[in-house]
């Protein structure tokens, strides 16, 4: 719409319409000149923004009635028959001044001249009836020779989503957000909140998404407030066993809530105030930590330390194969160890142990102990 | 426990409650192990109100163990697994620890699973396997615990050795494997025949011949879980909770009411393993 008009006011000519109407008012003026009076007579009509009266001059042409009656003609105003034309007796002369007429169409004002007396007159002048739109006065209001200022809001269809109902779409003759929304009946509190902004300019075919947001106060009695299950290692009970020590007990309180509502649908809800009754009482379970050594697992690596050392970790004979594993100097460094293996824990023998057995995909580098023990090689 | 969505999913629980007398509660087949709370409270929720804990090796034996004395719903048995026993580096000092284990709590009620394994076991560990089998019926009638022989592809030399050692007086076949004719060589030496998954499985037609000729005072039912998960799950992973796919069967091949046989089934456990337990 507004592209449209912008149009109008760059090509801006009213050109032809004008000339319609003064074509009009020439044939009227010649028509009374033949069917009138003796040609020498020297009193004219004169009509001035539609009010007419006498006038005499000794003039012959248009130009010299109007300087004779004391009227100044600028390029904006309209006079029929042409200044130049010849006059006789009795011949209307029409004048009509220009005037600005100050126009804002959807917040965007530019002036324009107009030589009609009316608003819808002018409208029409100027080629742009807006005849769904809202004006700021009515359209037969006059207009003076110092002009009118004129606000235009077209009407506009627009997509609506409304408190998370299906978007809709409405004709809604309005500038803003907020003045939409209030054509709709829709009322926008505080907190509510509109995409664009209450105070953003409509153009047509937008989107607009009113989201409804309420708070409200609930007050809960009693409710109940959960315990917790404190769990606690302990290593003297195998992984997988638990043992609940004391069950845990629900405790209540009174509360007060700011619940939020967005479209209706709670949104959140956050504790103002509370009074506890009676407090929770926090289950204790006792969980079992230690490993159970399964194939894979350390145990095999104890059974192999007992075949290949007698479970020595700590062994050192002198003869190039160190720890409870029996590891070569080379292997151990090779698999990252550092030191001798004797001199370090069971633990990190094992560490090692496991790297090579992944490495090598089995425990073949124990050949005999591992074939003792029916391990995978 | 990261593995939960694994299993399959609960069956219709079962008119009464029953026990599972064969499970590893502590074997994960398939990431971790579920916590033992959580597979009995699942089994529970089922009908199955009582387990019998197996731990069969030296590392497994004490949890089980610990897991008897923790949980009321639970007994355990203890042993050296046949395919366990050629491994030990001392059969000697892993018997006496069994032993120490097996007397370590009252709720420890087994002595199993032991036998012998000619399936997984060869020559070569096969004198080792009698031998341990032999100490492990020796070990189940001087404490008086129940003896669970596991047999794998060794039916009558299962029989010999239990013929030559004498039977206990409390004995059950694990996982019972057989047909109708060694069903009811068992039963003349007054065992009981715990049927698994198996006996769901399509080809196990001689099995059901069995388990359709045992005494109802005879039938015990369990899972071996986390293996031989029954029809339909075949292949996923065993629990507890899933042992009333196989009592359904169990009801349907003997043409007996479901709800009795639930009964018969918790009373003979409570008789093969010395006695009722649980809270």
């Amino acid at each position: 719409m507004r592209q449209k008009f912008g149009k109008f006011l760059t090509a801006s000519s009213s050109r032809p319409r004008l000339l319609v109407a003064l074509a009009t008012v020439v044939a009227l003026a010649v028509g009374g000149t033949l069917a009138g009076y003796a040609a020498l007579t020297t009193s004219y009509r004169l009509t001035v923004d539609g009010e007419t009266r006498e006038v005499s001059s000794t003039g012959h042409t248009v130009a010299d009635v109007l300087d004779s009656a004391g009227i100044e003609i600028t390029d904006r105003d309209l006079v029929a028959p042409d200044l130049d034309e010849p006059v006789a007796e009795g011949s209307r002369i029409v004048v009509r001044y220009g005037r600005p007429v100050e126009l804002t169409v959807d917040g965007e004002t530019e002036t324009h001249w107009v030589t009609s007396t009316d608003v819808a007159s002018a409208l029409g002048e100027l080629g742009t009836p807006f005849g769904r739109a809202e004006l700021s006065t009515t359209r037969s209001a006059a207009i003076g020779r110092e002009g009118l200022a004129l606000e235009v809001v077209t009407p506009k269809n627009l997509v609506l989503s409304l408190a998370g109902a299906e978007p809709v779409t409405r004709t809604v003759t309005a500038l803003t957000v907020e003045e939409a929304l209030a054509e709709l009946g829709v009322e926008v509190g505080k907190i509510d909140k509109t995409k664009p902004a209450l105070d953003a300019t409509l153009d047509d075919g937008d989107r607009v998404v009113f989201t409804d947001f309420r708070i409200a106060k609930r007050k809960v009695k009693g409710e109940p407030v959960p315990f917790e299950t404190v769990e606690e290692p302990d290593d003297s009970m195998y992984e997988g066993l638990s043992v609940t020590e004391r069950e845990g007990e629900t405790g209540a309180r009174n509360v007060t809530y700011k619940v939020v509502f967005k479209n209706g649908k709670l949104l959140r809800r956050t504790v103002l105030a509370q009074k506890v009754l009676t407090k929770p009482t926090n289950a204790l379970v006792r969980v079992g930590t230690a490993s159970v050594a399964t194939v894979g697992g350390s145990g095999v690596w104890d059974r192999l330390a007992e075949c290949e050392s007698g479970g020595n970790w700590a062994t050192n004979t002198g003869n190039g194969y160190y720890g409870g594993l029996q590891f070569s100097l080379s292997t151990w460094q090779a698999y990252g160890g550092t030191g001798l293996p004797s001199n370090h824990s069971r633990e990190t023998q094992i560490a090692i142990a496991t790297k090579l057995r992944d490495a090598s995909g089995g425990y073949g580098a124990w050949p005999h102990c591992a074939s003792a023990l029916g391990l995978p090689r | 426990m990261s593995r939960r969505s694994d299993l399959p999913p609960a069956p219709e629980p079962l008119p009464r409650p029953v026990v599972d007398n064969h499970c590893h509660l502590d074997i994960a087949r398939d990431g971790e192990a579920l916590p033992v709370g959580e597979a009995l409270a699942a089994a529970a929720a089922v009908g199955v109100t009582r387990i019998v804990q197996i731990g069969c090796d030296l590392e497994r034996a004490p949890w089980a163990v610990q897991a008897a004395a923790t949980y009321d719903a639970v007994v355990a048995g203890v042993a050296l697994h046949p395919n366990e026993a050629p491994r030990v580096p001392d059969l000697d000092a892993a018997m006496a620890e069994i032993e120490t284990l097996a007397r370590a709590h009252d709720k420890v009620r087994a002595v199993g699973e032991t036998g012998l394994d000619h399936f997984r076991t060869g020559e070569e560990g096969r004198a080792v396997q009698v031998e341990s089998f032999r100490r492990h019926i020796d070990l189940a009638k001087r404490l008086d615990k129940t003896l669970v022989i596991h047999d794998r592809d060794a039916h009558q030399e299962v029989l010999r050795v239990l013929d030559e050692e004498g039977a206990p007086p409390r004995w059950v076949m694990h996982c019972f494997s057989g047909d109708a004719l060694f069903a009811r060589a068992c039963l003349d030496r007054g065992a009981y025949l715990s049927f698994a998954g198996t006996v769901t499985f399509k080809n196990a037609e001689p099995l059901r011949g069995a388990a359709r000729m045992t005494p109802r005072d005879r039938v015990l039912v369990e899972t071996d879980a986390p293996f031989l998960t029954p029809s339909p799950h075949r292949g996923r992973t065993n629990a507890s909770f899933l042992v009333p796919l196989t009592m359904r069967l169990l009801a349907e091949v003997r043409g007996d009411d479901l709800e009795s046989l639930c009964e018969a089934v918790d009373d003979n456990t409570s008789d093969a393993f010395g006695g009722t337990w649980g809270g």
